[in-house]
């Protein structure tokens, strides 16, 4: 479809708030899921771009917060409100909570955060019962993000940075393991985790989880050509439990999202 | 007021069927094997009974895996792919898959590979007993497997055994998919055409190969892939040119077609019928709308049999 540029916002350094418009592009718009962006018309750059969904506006219209790390975002970063832009989506399974969860532990590494703050925005729409607290990590002060929008939802959040710029100095999975040992205790019963960020972060989430007996679920990304399932471009190595094989699964339909106990780092 | 009359002209009738050997297609517009699934994935777009036929990805005679991670990576005009021929296995293709296609009024073009000719005969003897299946694209020039694939596409005797085999083995239409990896492909044309199959496709992806520089490693897993997308338009058109004019067989024309102008530029160069591809991963429904565009340029161009256009390319004397 096409839809109109409503905003692009450069944040600071290389991270954009993109706000765009069209009929209906939010209503079936689930966390974790996402779209993909035709960023220019013409042949290069060729493919679209996946974008993570950032939060629901309405109906008819999202937001999406994105790096600015290549040819293709750099070029979305010189769009201005009024721009058309051809999109597609919103496209494969997102964050699933399930009925038994009572906290839920957002976990964010850098532009991870992205389709962390629509979760944290449906739970506490959707589920009074489930208790939020986000964990969010990056490498500098400038790579902690939404963290006012977190704030303004009223979320518990645990920050560190990797340099020690802003809040505690170390990673993500510093802060979980401190959270867990001060309030597993009392019992883990209907904790859930759920996960975006660098693949080396995921993996050492996913330790944590396992050890704690913590359901998690990671929202995985990969080089995408299509988006809705035919170049099997985006596989990613998951466990097929009634095989008890790592089989090839694509990112863009059968995830992004994944119950990250079948996850073959 | 009075009502003005108007007269709108009638709309010029063309036709658009063309016939690749034996099979026979409402419109001249296919998809290209391994860019449009098994066709299901696309149906949430439009309708598929619009196109004249689709390739389905390339079946083997068992589930394969396919090729580590990462698989493809973006390149000028075009991508690198080396997906390894992941596909579900022949049966389940038939049991599971097919069955969703018996709902359009559309051909469907299974597309083959093996690693022995045996496995090719297997697998297009099972096609062959499938309701719904109505030809059968020989993958003999995949790049991205180190055995079959392009290593019996690249050789002109094993390119006649494995399709003489498959000839043998099916009554089906049988279009051979050769390989542009090679010095000439017109010689590998006439082994085609001596083996008898009915048509040829041409052509499949290009072999390359991507480092990036920071951290100077390939950016494929699989080092080299598959070249596909508009860079490789202007090869393909030479290519669909040159066999043309050498073997009579009918072509079925493919490599960076994005749009209708593109598919005709296939025509003029001696293509039956296009496939589109990769620019189904851009736009979901770039097939379609190419259909709609050949159309509209047979209308404008007052061109009333699309097979009038078939290899007119004008070349001056």
């Amino acid at each position: 479809m096409q839809a109109t540029v409503t905003s692009n916002e450069n944040i600071f350094g290389s991270y954009f708030h993109l706000e765009v418009a069209a009929k209906g592009i939010g209503r079936k718009a689930g966390p974790g899921t996402f779209y993909m962006l035709k960023v220019a018309s013409g042949t290069d750059p060729l493919l679209r771009r996946p974008i993570s969904l950032h939060r629901v506006v309405s109906d008819d219209a999202v937001r999406f917060l994105y790096k600015s790390v290549g040819r293709g975002t750099n070029i979305l970063g010189r769009l201005v409100p009024g721009d058309s832009l051809d999109i597609i989506g919103p496209l494969g399974n997102g964050f699933k909570v399930g009925k038994s969860v009572k906290l839920a532990m957002l976990v964010a590494g850098g532009i991870g955060v992205a389709p962390l703050l629509g979760l944290a925005e449906h739970i506490m729409k959707t589920r009074t019962d489930v208790t939020v607290v986000a964990f969010i990590g990056g490498r500098s002060e400038e790579d902690l993000l939404a963290i006012q929008e977190f704030r303004e939802l009223g979320v518990r959040m645990y920050l560190c940075t990797e340099d020690g710029s802003l809040a505690r100095c170390g990673i993500v999975t510093d802060t979980i393991e401190e959270y867990i040992k001060r309030y597993a205790p009392s019992g883990t019963k209907g904790w859930e985790m759920f996960s975006c960020g660098p693949k080396g972060m995921l993996r050492g989430v996913d330790a944590i989880a396992s050890m704690h007996k913590i359901k998690h679920h990671a929202s995985l990304e990969a080089n995408m050509a299509c988006g809705v399932g035919a170049c099997m471009g985006c596989v990613v190595s998951i466990l097929d439990r009634k095989a008890g094989v790592p089989v090839y699964k694509k990112v863009c339909d059968d995830g992004p999202v994944f119950d990250a106990e079948d996850v073959v780092w | 007021m009075t009502k003005r009359k108007t007269t709108t002209p009638p709309e010029k009738q063309v036709s658009l069927a063309v016939e690749l050997g034996p099979l026979k297609m409402k419109n001249p517009v296919c998809t290209a094997s391994g860019t449009f699934g098994y066709g299901e994935e696309y149906s949430r777009y439009y309708d598929l009974s619009k196109l004249g036929a689709i390739t389905v990805k390339g079946l083997s005679l068992k589930p394969l895996q396919g090729n580590p991670p990462p698989r493809i990576c973006e390149t000028p005009s075009g991508m690198l792919n080396a997906i390894g021929l992941q596909n579900v296995g022949v049966d389940e293709f038939i049991h599971k898959k097919l069955p969703f296609l018996h709902r359009y009024d559309i051909k469907v073009v299974a597309n083959i590979f093996g690693n022995t000719i045996e496995e090719y005969e297997a697998v297009a003897a099972r096609l062959d007993r499938a309701a719904g299946v109505h030809a059968i694209e020989v993958n003999i020039s995949c790049p991205n497997v180190k055995k079959g694939g392009m290593a019996f596409g690249t050789d002109l005797d094993s390119t006649y055994d494995v399709l003489k085999a498959v000839r043998g083995a099916t009554g089906l239409p049988v279009l051979a998919k050769l390989s542009p990896n090679v010095t000439d492909v017109v010689p590998f044309a006439v082994k085609a055409a001596e083996a008898g199959v009915d048509g040829l496709s041409l052509i499949n992806t290009l072999l390359g190969m991507s480092i990036n520089v920071k951290t100077r490693k390939p950016r494929i897993a699989n080092i080299t892939g598959g070249l596909s997308g508009p860079a490789i338009r202007p090869v393909a058109i030479r290519i669909v040119y040159q066999v043309h004019r050498a073997v009579g067989l009918p072509i079925l024309g493919m490599g960076g077609i994005i749009n209708s102008d593109d598919a005709i530029e296939f025509i003029l160069a001696g293509a039956t019928a296009v496939s589109v591809g990769t620019a189904n991963f851009v736009n979901p429904t770039a097939a379609s709308d190419i259909v709609d565009g050949i159309k509209k340029y047979m209308i404008e161009n007052d061109i009333a049999d699309i097979r009038q256009l078939v290899g007119k390319v004008d070349i001056p004397a």
